[in-house]
C-alpha cells in the first residue's frame, strides 16, 4: 500500500464522495461557531428553510466582542450586544451547545476545544476563524471557514473541497528555555513568507516538536495561517494522550482503550510524500520581535531594523517602506532604543496556563514601567480560574498588571480592549496588521517572556541577558 | 450567489503585497449582523488618504481589482470579499491569493484570476500607462484578454459552474444526504458530542 501523510489518512476516512475529478465531500467532526462570523449563516438557513444537520457536532461560544471587564454591567457596545444576543438565540432555535457569556467554560474558541477534550486526534474540525489551525496540535485535521461555509456545514456537516497540498515542515535542532515555540513559528514565518504555505496542510515534525507540551504545539500550529497555510498539525503521542486523559468530553474506560488504538495509527508512514518539505534548523534562533506590519517582518531582539534597500524583491522592499513609515522605525535601529507604550498578554496564539506560568516567572517580584499599561488576558474561563488557583493573578497584579476575563480582546481589538492611535505595544497575539489593535496602533509580535520582560523595563530586553 | 460569465472593465491598481483582509474590511465592521451594506466600509482605514486609488473617480467604474501579491491574507472573514463586492469589483487578479479569501470569494461569485507575476507586472504598466485600458474576462473560456496580453487562469470545473450559474452549492451537497447520514452513523461511539 502507498504510504500515507498524517493528513491523508484523517481526509481518506472522512471522504464521504466525489462530487467530481477536484471536488469532495468531507465530513466534519466538529464545528466551533462564534459571533462574529456565524449571524449571516443562521440567517441565510432560515431564509432557505433549513436547519442545523446535526447540532451535537456544533459548540458556540462568545469571544471576539466579550468584554473583558466588568462583565456583571452586561454588554455596553450596542452593536456587540446585538451580535452576541443573535449567537445565543440562534443556538436555542437550531438546538446548538453554548459557552454563553457567564458560563465558567467560555472562552476564546480554539482554547475551550482542546481545554474540554472536544478536540482530539483523527477528527475534521471547522470554525469561521482563520486561527482554526491550531486543533491541529492534536493530529487533527481543522481549517477555518468563512461565514458561506459555516452555513455549508451548519445545513450539511460537510464542506464540497478541493484537496490540499502537504507541505513538510521539518524543526531540526535543540530547544532551550530562552527560546519559546512562538520564537520557533516567528522564525519559520520569517523563512518562509506569509504566502509560502497556501494551497497546503503543513505538518511540523522533528525532535524538538516531540518534546514539546501541548499548549506549546498550540502555539505552533496556531500560526500556521500567518504563513499561509489553512491547516497546520502535528502527529498525536503519549504528550497528546496524556493532555486529552480524563479532559470533559474525552473517551472514558474501554472507549479511551479503543480511541488510543485507532489514535496510534495517526503518523505519516515511513516514505510519505509530501508536495513541498522545509527545513528549519532552531539552534541558532534567539529570541525574536516583528518590526513591521505583516508577521514575517521579524527579527532577532540583537538585530537591527533592517533597511528596506536589503530586500531584493521589489514587492518585499516596497512593503518594507511602508512598513517602516507606519511603525515610525528608521533603520538600524536597535529594540532597546524604542519605547513601548502597551503590553498585552493573551490570544489564542500565547493566552493558555503555561504561557501565563512563563510570563509570570519574568515578572514575579518585579513592577511594571511607569510608562506602561499592561494587561493580561486569560484565554479561557477556566484558564483564568486555574491561573488563579495556583496565585499568579495575585503576581500580575502586585507588579502592576490588569488581570482580565477571557476573551479575543485587545488581539483584535473588536471589544473596548484596543490601542490609541500612536501606541507601541508589545503583544503576544499573532498579526501585527496595521490597525490591527486599534487604528493608528502599531504592534510587535513577541513570546509572553519576551512582552513579560518588556513591560517591567518600558522597552524590549533580550531575556537571555535579563536572566 | 452573484452570477457571472464575461467582465469587461478597466482596472483598479492596487500593487501592494500581503493586502490583509483587516485593511479590505476593518474589524469594527464585523460587528454588523447584516449580509449587504458593506462597500462603503472597503479599505475603510486606507480610504482616508485622499490619493488612495478607491477615491479615484477614473476608477470609479472598475469591475476588476489588480492587486499586489498574497492578496487578502489573514482574517477569514468574509465580509472583505463582501465589501469588494458591494463596491462593484467582479473580479480581483494577483499572483497570489490567501486560500480562505480565495475560497470565501468563488462561494459569492467573486472571481479570483491568479496570473504569474510576469503577467501581473505587465497588467499594472498598461493601468499606469492608460488608466483607461480595459480587460475582457471569460469565465466560460477561463481566459483573459488584455490588448496583446492574453492568458487563461485555472478555476476547477465545480467552482467555474457554479459561478456561471449562480448555484448555490448546499444544494450539491445535500443531495449526498443518505451518504452523510450513513458516515454519522459509523462513526466511534467515544466522538464528542454536545447534546
Amino acid at each position: 500500500m502507498k504510504p500515507k501523510t498524517l493528513f491523508e489518512k484523517i481526509w481518506d476516512k472522512h471522504l464521504i464522495a466525489s462530487i467530481d475529478a477536484d471536488t469532495n465531500l468531507l465530513f466534519i467532526d466538529m464545528h466551533l461557531v462564534h459571533e462574529v462570523t456565524s449571524p449571516q449563516a443562521f440567517d441565510s438557513l432560515r431564509i432557505g428553510e433549513r436547519t442545523v444537520k446535526y447540532p451535537e457536532l456544533t459548540l458556540a461560544t462568545v469571544d471576539h466582542g466579550v468584554p473583558t471587564s466588568n462583565r456583571e454591567l452586561g454588554i455596553k457596545d450596542p452593536l456587540s450586544k446585538k451580535q452576541i444576543d443573535a449567537l445565543e438565540n440562534n443556538c436555542k432555535e437550531f438546538g446548538i451547545t453554548i459557552f454563553g457569556v457567564n458560563d465558567p467554560r467560555q472562552g476564546i474558541v480554539h482554547v475551550i476545544g482542546p481545554e474540554q477534550g472536544i478536540t482530539q486526534p483523527g477528527m475534521t474540525i471547522v470554525c469561521g476563524d482563520s486561527h482554526t489551525a491550531t486543533h491541529g496540535a492534536f493530529g487533527a485535521i481543522a481549517f477555518g471557514i468563512g461565514t458561506s461555509e459555516v452555513e455549508h456545514v451548519l445545513a450539511t456537516q460537510t464542506l464540497a473541497m478541493n484537496k490540499p497540498k502537504t507541505m513538510k515542515v521539518e524543526v531540526i535542532g535543540e530547544m532551550d528555555e530562552t527560546i519559546t515555540p512562538k520564537d520557533v513559528i516567528l522564525g519559520i514565518i520569517r523563512e518562509i513568507g506569509t504566502g509560502g504555505g497556501a494551497g497546503h496542510v503543513i505538518e511540523y515534525c522533528g525532535d524538538a516538536i516531540k518534546k514539546m507540551s501541548m499548549e506549546n504545539r498550540m502555539t505552533i500550529c496556531n500560526m500556521s495561517i500567518e504563513g499561509g497555510a489553512r491547516a497546520g498539525m502535528i502527529a498525536p503521542d503519549e504528550i497528546t494522550y496524556e493532555y486529552l486523559k480524563n479532559k470533559n468530553y474525552a473517551p472514558k474506560n474501554e472507549d479511551w482503550d479503543k480511541a488510543l488504538d485507532e489514535w496510534k495509527e495517526l503518523y505519516s508512514d515511513v516514505g510519505a510524500e509530501y508536495d513541498k518539505v522545509v527545513e528549519m534548523n532552531i539552534n541558532n534562533l534567539k529570541p525574536s520581535v516583528s518590526w513591521g506590519t505583516n508577521p514575517s517582518q521579524v527579527i532577532f531582539i540583537d538585530e537591527a531594523v533592517p533597511n528596506p534597500d536589503s530586500f531584493q524583491n521589489k514587492s518585499d522592499k516596497e512593503a518594507a517602506e511602508r512598513a517602516l513609515e507606519y511603525m515610525d522605525l528608521k533603520p538600524g535601529q536597535k529594540f532597546n532604543e524604542i519605547s513601548l507604550d502597551r503590553v498585552f498578554i493573551g490570544s489564542c496564539t500565547n493566552g493558555r496556563l503555561e504561557d501565563l506560568r512563563a510570563a509570570a516567572k519574568v515578572i514575579e517580584g518585579k513592577k511594571v514601567h511607569e510608562n506602561i499599561n499592561a494587561m493580561v488576558v486569560p484565554g479561557s474561563t477556566l484558564v483564568k480560574k486555574q491561573a488563579e488557583d495556583e496565585g499568579l493573578d495575585k503576581i500580575f497584579t502586585n507588579a502592576g498588571f490588569d488581570w482580565r476575563e477571557a476573551g479575543c480582546s485587545m488581539c483584535l481589538g473588536m471589544n473596548p480592549d484596543i490601542l490609541q492611535p500612536g501606541e507601541r505595544c508589545a503583544s503576544t497575539s499573532n498579526r501585527n496588521y496595521e490597525g490591527r489593535q486599534g487604528v493608528g496602533g502599531r504592534t510587535h509580535l513577541v513570546s509572553p517572556q519576551m512582552a513579560a520582560a518588556a513591560a517591567i523595563n518600558g522597552y524590549f530586553v533580550d531575556i537571555r541577558e535579563s536572566k | 450567489m452573484k452570477k457571472l460569465s464575461f467582465i469587461e472593465s478597466t482596472m483598479l491598481p492596487l500593487p501592494m503585497s500581503n493586502i490583509d483582509t483587516d485593511q479590505i474590511m476593518p474589524k469594527e465592521f464585523l460587528k454588523r449582523v447584516e449580509r449587504s451594506g458593506y462597500g462603503e466600509f472597503l479599505f475603510y482605514d486606507w480610504k482616508k488618504d485622499d490619493d488612495f486609488p478607491l477615491n479615484n473617480k477614473i476608477y470609479k467604474e472598475s469591475k476588476v481589482l489588480l492587486a499586489g501579491t498574497n492578496f487578502g491574507t489573514g482574517s477569514s472573514r468574509e465580509h472583505a470579499p463582501w465589501g469588494l463586492q458591494d463596491w462593484g469589483f467582479d473580479a480581483v487578479i494577483s499572483s497570489k491569493f490567501a486560500d480562505i479569501f480565495r475560497l470565501n470569494s468563488i462561494n459569492i461569485g467573486l472571481l479570483p484570476i491568479e496570473a504569474s507575476e510576469n503577467i501581473v507586472e505587465k497588467l499594472f504598466q498598461k493601468v499606469s500607462e492608460n488608466p483607461k485600458t480595459k480587460i475582457q474576462i471569460s469565465i466560460k473560456e477561463k481566459s483573459v484578454v488584455c490588448e496583446e496580453i492574453e492568458f487563461n487562469f485555472f478555476i476547477d470545473d465545480f467552482s467555474q459552474n457554479r459561478i456561471l450559474n449562480g448555484i448555490d452549492k448546499i444544494d450539491i451537497s445535500l443531495e449526498y444526504e443518505e451518504k452523510i447520514d450513513e458516515f454519522m452513523q459509523s462513526r466511534n461511539g467515544w466522538a464528542p458530542k454536545l447534546t
